[in-house]
């Protein structure tokens, strides 16, 4: 009999953790430490518009939409990065992650943490989590919230998130609240917590 | 690092590396299993399985010169390239090579817009320059003309073209290939040539007129591998002053062949844009429609017919675009409309959309249809989310792709045909998608339709992607037997759709080979990219 909370936890460095106070830093100036300054908020999901209302009393500038983020694209963001790369964070459906994925490759950036919450037909939530190992602990602790304070509750990891943080030891984690079912249909394809930033290795082909 | 080319041993692959790394500095060649990874398929249909197409390294070129002296290492070391563009060739093999242990010659770098001339409508640009750059050079330089773009809009001009992408605005524009004119091509030996006009040395129309003199070869580097394409030219669409959406719709299944016949006519003597079919009904979640479309036998076409009739929604609708002056606009659509009543009893019609150019950016979000006036967007992707039509989205797709006649009666043979053939082998996998009473031609290529459907992927279920695999195989199979032919497909099945084009023993494949072993003996450039294998490669 699995117990409530299984926990399978992979390639988490131990020596990260004396850092984990290193990780994160607040600032509430529409300026994160991360130098996070857009986030993007899927109207459609509770989840993102929670997300959206703390980043916003934040004074961060929040992107509202119902998926489409081309208009963001083509008069703001494409010449923005052409110059200068930044964070971009997001809570939405996989669509978007994978559009700025693939928008921010080539400019130098690559998602740096991403949180996958998979809730099934019984209640049971699944959370995938990678990033800096430190921050990959503590996000795991969501897995039992209610979609709003989810959201929230990662819309905090994310504009708190340093901009050296990236640069610890990396780590993923799974955790599931119970024993998963079937994927609830309300719930089918699942909601992603992300941040995506300019990578020291990673080439800039403008 | 992972995998090495084929037949290529440790130690000359490591020194072909390091050649590269002499050309193009060291930053610009990719061998560490997470910078090679970001060239996997996103979207493969064999995702973590043996059959998946990986990369063995990746080399980044800024000029035609770097081009040639790649390659001309990659034929003293026997290395196998594949060159993207932009790579985002999603649904039809992204970005990873055809050959495994290929190394990818990614031009993303060579993203000049060389020439453009919006008196005569034409632009010169390199593999790297997307469908969003062009784009956004025009609208910054206030050049009056219109980029034909496909979805979504992070493709390359290029790469689109030489895949033989599609857009949606007029007829000669929208076949991309066809709208290319003249290339620059670095061949196997490392020589560089140029087609068209662009071989005559100052030449004044490179960009105007696609043949030159002698024979035309631009096609070898369509979906081919006779070469690395590294500028070419593309001709590009008037401005028009105003834009005028509209529909009409007839109320019967069979009225769709009287319907297409008229708007062929309209369309091939140039009065509209691309017409867009569909069916009012295609999103329905009606639960008696969908107990006859779900029938264990399948469904019946008359059945399906009389319910669509009694319930008085028409069956089928088509968007009819028009481009022009305002008053040109309007009395084509006044005789559309004419043409349209006199052939289908009962038509319908509506005006949907009028706009008048320059748009604000706010007028260019909110239009219906941003491709059809030329905006490049990524629109697309919005669409693939959870909705109520799409309620259990995928992780990707690959397209089938067969092209049939322009005919309302090949529409209607298609989805009988191939709603029996998906039934058969046990329909589309979990339930997403498939061919039905309802599936509506695409209308890109300008002479023929397109019933193009994208079979789901899901990343994390190999039992799911091998069911994807079998059906996309079996389509292929009873599409050929009727005569259908896939324009464009995955990787994974560029050997079994060449099978299909064997008329006389597939001479047009030998014919393939031959070329291949005289351009590119060492068979560098693009292994089996359309079936199309170097020697040493080849099955007996």
């Amino acid at each position: 009999m699995p117990n409530r909370r299984d926990v399978v936890k992979s390639a988490i460095s131990i020596s990260a953790l004396p850092l984990m106070g290193g990780a994160f830093a607040s600032r509430t100036d529409g300026f994160t430490a991360s130098g996070l300054r857009d986030v993007l908020v899927d109207e459609r999901h509770p989840a993102s518009r929670a997300f959206g209302r703390m980043a916003d009393a934040r004074g961060l500038k929040v992107e509202s939409s119902r998926g489409d983020w081309s208009r963001l694209w083509l008069t703001r963001l494409d010449r923005e990065w052409r110059s200068e790369p930044a964070p971009i964070a997001g809570v939405s459906h996989h669509g978007p992650l994978f559009t700025f994925e693939q928008l921010a490759r080539p400019r130098g950036m690559r998602p740096v943490f991403v949180a996958e919450l998979h809730r099934y037909g019984n209640g049971t939530a699944t959370l995938h989590v990678r990033g800096p190992a430190a921050v990959v602990m503590r996000a795991e602790q969501s897995v039992d919230l209610d979609d709003e304070t989810w959201g929230a509750s990662m819309g905090e990891i994310l504009v708190r998130l340093s901009a050296d943080s990236w640069r610890l030891p990396p780590g993923r984690v799974e955790v599931t609240n119970g024993i998963a079912t079937t994927l609830s249909a309300e719930h089918a394809d699942p909601i992603y917590a992300w941040l995506i930033a300019p990578a020291a290795r990673a080439p800039r082909f403008v | 690092m992972a995998i090495l080319p084929p037949q290529v041993s440790a130690g000359a692959f490591a020194e072909a590396l390091r050649k590269f790394q002499a050309v193009v500095g060291a930053e610009w060649v990719f061998t560490t299993d997470e910078d090679v990874a970001l060239y996997r398929d996103s979207y493969s249909p064999a995702w973590g399985q043996s059959e998946e197409k990986l990369a063995s390294a990746a080399v980044a070129p800024v000029s035609t010169e770097q081009v040639a002296a790649i390659v001309r290492i990659a034929n003293e070391h026997r290395i196998p390239l594949y060159p993207i563009s932009t790579g985002m060739n999603l649904g039809y093999g992204g970005s990873a090579p055809a050959l495994s242990g290929s190394v990818v010659v990614d031009l993303k770098r060579m993203n000049k817009i060389v020439e453009i001339d919006d008196a005569r409508g034409y632009a010169i640009v390199e593999p790297g320059v997307s469908y969003f750059d062009l784009y956004r050079y025009i609208q910054d330089h206030g050049l009056n003309v219109w980029i034909d773009t496909p979805d979504p809009g992070w493709g390359s001009v290029i790469g689109n073209a030489l895949d033989h992408g599609v857009g949606y605005t007029y007829g000669a524009y929208r076949d991309h290939f066809y709208s290319h004119s003249g290339m620059e091509v670095v061949l196997p030996t490392g020589e560089v040539i140029r087609t068209g006009m662009g071989a005559l040395p100052n030449a004044k129309s490179w960009g105007e007129y696609h043949y030159g003199f002698g024979p035309y070869v631009d096609g070898l580097f369509s979906q081919g591998n006779a070469g690395i394409v590294t500028k070419m030219g593309i001709h590009l669409m008037p401005a028009p002053e105003a834009y005028l959406s509209c529909m009409a719709r007839v109320p019967s299944r069979n009225d769709i062949i009287p319907l297409v016949a008229e708007v062929n006519r309209l369309e091939h003597a140039g009065l509209i844009g691309m017409p867009n079919y569909g069916s009012p009904w295609s999103a329905s979640r009606d639960p008696a429609l969908q107990a006859l479309i779900d029938r264990p036998a399948g469904w019946n076409a008359a059945e399906i017919d009389r319910f669509v009739v009694a319930a008085g929604k028409p069956y089928w609708q088509v968007n009819l675009q028009f481009y022009g002056p305002e008053a040109t606009n309007a009395a084509n659509w006044e005789y559309a409309k004419a043409k349209i009543a006199a052939a289908v009893r009962g038509a319908t019609f509506e005006e949907v959309e009028r706009l008048k150019f320059p748009l604000t950016e706010e007028q260019k979000h909110n239009a219906r249809h941003r491709v059809a006036i030329g905006v490049p967007n990524l629109e697309i992707f919005f669409l693939g989310a959870r909705s109520e039509t799409n309620p259990t989205p995928s992780d990707g797709h690959v397209w089938f792709s067969p092209v049939i006649p322009k005919s309302g009666e090949a529409v209607l043979e298609f989805q009988e045909t191939m709603s029996k053939a998906t039934r058969e082998a046990g329909g589309f996998p979990g339930g997403l998608g498939g061919y039905g009473p309802f599936s509506a031609p695409a209308t890109w290529m300008y002479r023929t339709f397109i019933m193009i459907s994208g079979l789901p992927v899901m990343r994390n279920n190999p039992e799911f992607n091998k069911h994807t695999r079998d059906l996309f195989s079996h389509l292929i199979d009873v599409a050929a037997k009727k005569g259908w032919g896939e324009y464009r497909t995955h990787p994974l099945f560029y050997d079994q759709i060449m099978s299909t084009y064997n008329f006389n023993n597939s001479s047009l494949l030998r014919f393939h080979e031959r070329l291949k072993d005289a351009i590119d003996p060492n068979g560098i450039i693009s292994a089996g990219r359309s079936g199309i294998w170097p020697k040493y490669l080849r099955k007996a």
